[in-house]
């Protein structure tokens, strides 16, 4: 009996194997593509995640609050316009309650978890070294937004590739403040001069760097008081006394925040801003302005003063705009912590639109010797520059002015030569090594 | 060191009254606020670290009080009432019931206050400094008193407390009630056995203490910015001169607040960089030498 031939498969459709196999396949290639594609969507849609650190405790909360609203500023912006590179901007803040073993506990896991795109570092100054460290060991792309401390950008032995930083350097403050002191004390002939700063390592740098450079400039300018209270003290009245007992002419002062306020109220009772000429670096700030207004009934006259964040200084539409829109968000006045590190936002901003990615190593690339336009910027160009050799920004404006009783509390507001500032802090520098000839 | 500075001004009567005067001022509120935890250390022997926080609040509430009605006076009467209810709640329902318990559990309760007292005050009165101003009558130009220029408000703060030092120091020696404290600090069950509700005597305690923080607060507040945290800046000096005083001695806070006082007012002047050191090693000393204190009852 022959066999039956087998069975063709040449009719019409699949056999029953060949559509299990078939199937199978299918099956399989659609779960991969599933699982595959939106992977690859979701890549695309990733916002840029920009971690912050900052203190939310206590009475530096004032620190973590404006530096923080600032970046919420900036990303709302840019979100609105379609975020920057197509990715939304997330922003989320931690609290390091000014505990420096905090902030870098942090910061190493902000790095470590590889989800940040930014490190923004809005911490004390004795914290920002920490984090700079950070920065440096697990190469996470770090911009300073608050701390002033000289050597953290000048000394090039702690120099980190991934570590910028977008608040002033004391020294460029004090070279500014210095120059402007000296060019009226020579008017006026305010020859004696006492120092009160905060007895830490912001207070005892600036007036290092202001007696310094009031020498250069005002060679007849004698210091015959310094006196040191700490930080946060409450009892500034032994302080004034032993100022007033000196007879003399003017004063310098970095007080800040709460201290410059008390100083004031304290001083006040006394007649000490009538009796001695007051050069403040730190009351410019609405932080210190709010409450001094609330002591006095008014904001008092005729006191010299460095400007942070102010409507008018510069005097330019960008910087009077930005001011505004800040304090209509937030119902408050941006402070110069604000200022900072919102310039710290458009400085990423502008390098990753260079970079054309988000890419860390591209963006440091990017920052170095970038320069932006700015709210902060120096008339007329209102240009900033990361400047490459240290990572530091400069040729943002530095201005002091006189104080008023009414809005914006400043006048006769003069804008410091960066020629100038850059000529003493090259000086500085290259005495002590960290700047080649 | 600037002794030169500091030999001169020595050498200066009018220096010296205005180095006094600042002495005296700093000695009025660490005085309010250091005889307030004495008296709760002492008499209930709890070492209220929240302390600091009733002197944060009594300068909150004057804030509050002035904003409202724009009046200092009615602030130092309210405020002061106000830290002690404040003080009332805090030992109802918590401080009772670590007595007699190891000092670690008081430790950790009274930080514990302290964390959220500051967070508390973020909360209702925000992050940003705060302030007071000096109350109209005393806004007048200060007097020249041999060269020395002294402000009406620390001629007001001087004399307030002079009556207040007398007046505590009269309370607690001369009245019922103080001696009803007094022996509630010696031996609580014997007063209890002849029946005093000692719970109450000891709410009270707690209460004037309290009152007394927060009267430390109203007082400073024209003159310090009022901030979340105020109060760590005054609860460690506040435990030195109790402990340099003698707990329970309200002579001896006061006089050792003078000697703080003094030596941070001259101590500036010749030695501008460490005058701080000074009240820690002469707490060191004393604690070495007496640790019940300068005035306090000697311990057997």
């Amino acid at each position: 009996m022959e066999k039956s031939p087998k069975r063709k498969t040449g009719r019409k459709g699949l056999t029953r194997r060949e559509f299990l196999k078939t199937s199978a396949v299918s099956l399989v290639g659609l779960g991969a593509g599933s699982h595959l594609s939106p992977r690859v969507a979701h890549a695309q849609k990733a916002p840029i995640r920009i971690e912050g650190i900052s203190s939310f405790t206590g009475r530096s909360a004032v620190t973590g609050v404006t530096t923080r609203d600032a970046v919420l500023m900036w990303a709302e912006g840019l979100n609105a316009q379609g975020g920057l590179l197509g990715r939304k901007i997330e922003v989320r803040f931690r609290d390091s309650q000014v505990k420096i073993e905090e902030s870098t506990r942090l910061a190493r896991a902000a790095a470590a978890s590889k989800e940040a795109d930014l490190l923004l570092d809005c911490c004390s100054s004795l914290e920002s070294f920490g984090v700079k460290e950070v920065s440096r060991d697990l190469k996470m792309l770090t911009i300073t937004g608050t701390s002033k401390t000289t050597e953290l950008t000048a000394d090039p032995k702690t120099f980190s590739p991934f570590h910028f930083r977008s608040s002033p350097s004391n020294i460029h403050d004090m070279a500014a403040g210095a120059k402007y002191a000296a060019d009226i004390c020579k008017k006026n002939g305010w020859k004696r001069w006492a120092m009160i700063a905060p007895d830490y390592a912001y207070g005892r740098e600036n007036v290092m760097f202001f007696v310094r450079f009031l020498k250069i400039f005002y060679p007849e300018a004698e210091i015959v008081a310094e006196v040191w209270p700490k930080l946060y003290e409450p009892d500034f009245t032994p302080y004034i006394n032993k100022i007033m007992g000196a007879k003399v002419d003017a004063c310098f002062t970095s007080q800040w925040g709460g201290d410059i306020v008390a100083l004031l109220e304290q001083g006040g009772l006394y007649g000490f801003s009538d009796k001695v000429k007051i050069f403040s670096i730190d009351l410019g700030d609405f932080t210190a302005i709010n409450p001094v207004i609330k002591a006095f009934g008014k904001f008092p006259p005729g006191i010299f003063m460095g400007t942070r964040s102010n409507p008018i200084v510069p005097d330019t539409k960008l910087n009077s705009d930005w001011f505004y829109a800040f304090q209509k968000r937030f119902n408050y006045e941006p402070s110069g912590w604000s200022q900072q590190t919102y310039t710290a936002c458009l400085f990423y901003q502008k390098a990753v639109e260079k970079a054309g990615t988000t890419d860390q190593n591209a963006v440091r690339a990017a920052l170095e010797n970038l320069e932006i336009v700015c709210p902060w910027g120096t008339p007329p160009g209102q240009k900033c520059v990361m400047r490459g050799r240290d990572h530091q920004i400069i040729l943002y404006t530095e201005a002091w002015g006189k104080t008023i009783s009414k809005m914006p509390y400043v006048e006769e507001v003069l804008t410091m030569s960066w020629d100038d500032i850059i000529k003493v802090e090259s000086d500085w520098l290259k005495e002590k090594g960290w700047l080649k000839t | 060191m600037d002794l030169a500075s500091l030999f001169n001004c020595l050498a200066s009567p009018g220096c010296i009254l205005g180095q006094v005067i600042g002495a005296l001022i700093i000695a009025m509120v660490l005085f309010l606020v250091a005889s307030g935890l004495s008296l709760i250390l002492g008499v209930l022997g709890v070492m209220n670290f929240a302390h600091g926080c009733l002197y944060m609040l009594g300068a909150y509430y004057t804030y509050t009080v002035v904003a409202h009605f724009g009046n200092f006076g009615l602030a130092l009467l309210l405020a002061p009432i106000g830290v002690g209810i404040t003080g009332v709640i805090l030992e109802r329902f918590f401080i009772k019931r670590v007595y007699g318990l190891p000092d670690l559990y008081q430790l950790l309760l009274t930080y514990a206050f302290i964390l959220v007292l500051d967070d508390m005050a973020k909360l209702i009165w925000g992050i940003f400094d705060l302030s007071v101003p000096v109350p109209g009558w005393f806004r007048r130009p200060p007097i020249d008193i041999m060269g020395t220029l002294v402000p009406f408000y620390y001629l007001f703060i001087m004399l307030a407390g002079a009556a207040l030092v007398l007046g505590i120091w009269f309370f607690l020696a001369k009245t019922k009630f103080g001696k009803i404290i007094n022996a509630a600090a010696t031996d609580p069950e014997m007063l209890m056995c002849v029946g005093m509700n000692v719970p109450l005597v000891y709410t009270s305690v707690f209460a004037l203490g309290s009152v007394l923080a927060g009267l430390g607060g109203v007082i400073a507040s024209p003159l310090r910015s009022i901030v979340p945290e105020m109060g760590n800046s005054i609860i460690i000096e506040s435990f030195i001169i109790v402990v340099i005083g003698g707990m329970g001695n309200i002579i001896g806070t006061f006089l050792v607040a003078l000697l703080f006082g003094l030596m941070r007012s001259f101590g500036i002047l010749g030695f501008p960089f460490f005058e701080l050191a000074f009240i820690y090693i002469l707490m060191a000393v004393v604690l070495i030498i007496r640790p019940s204190g300068l005035f306090g009852r000697a311990t057997v």
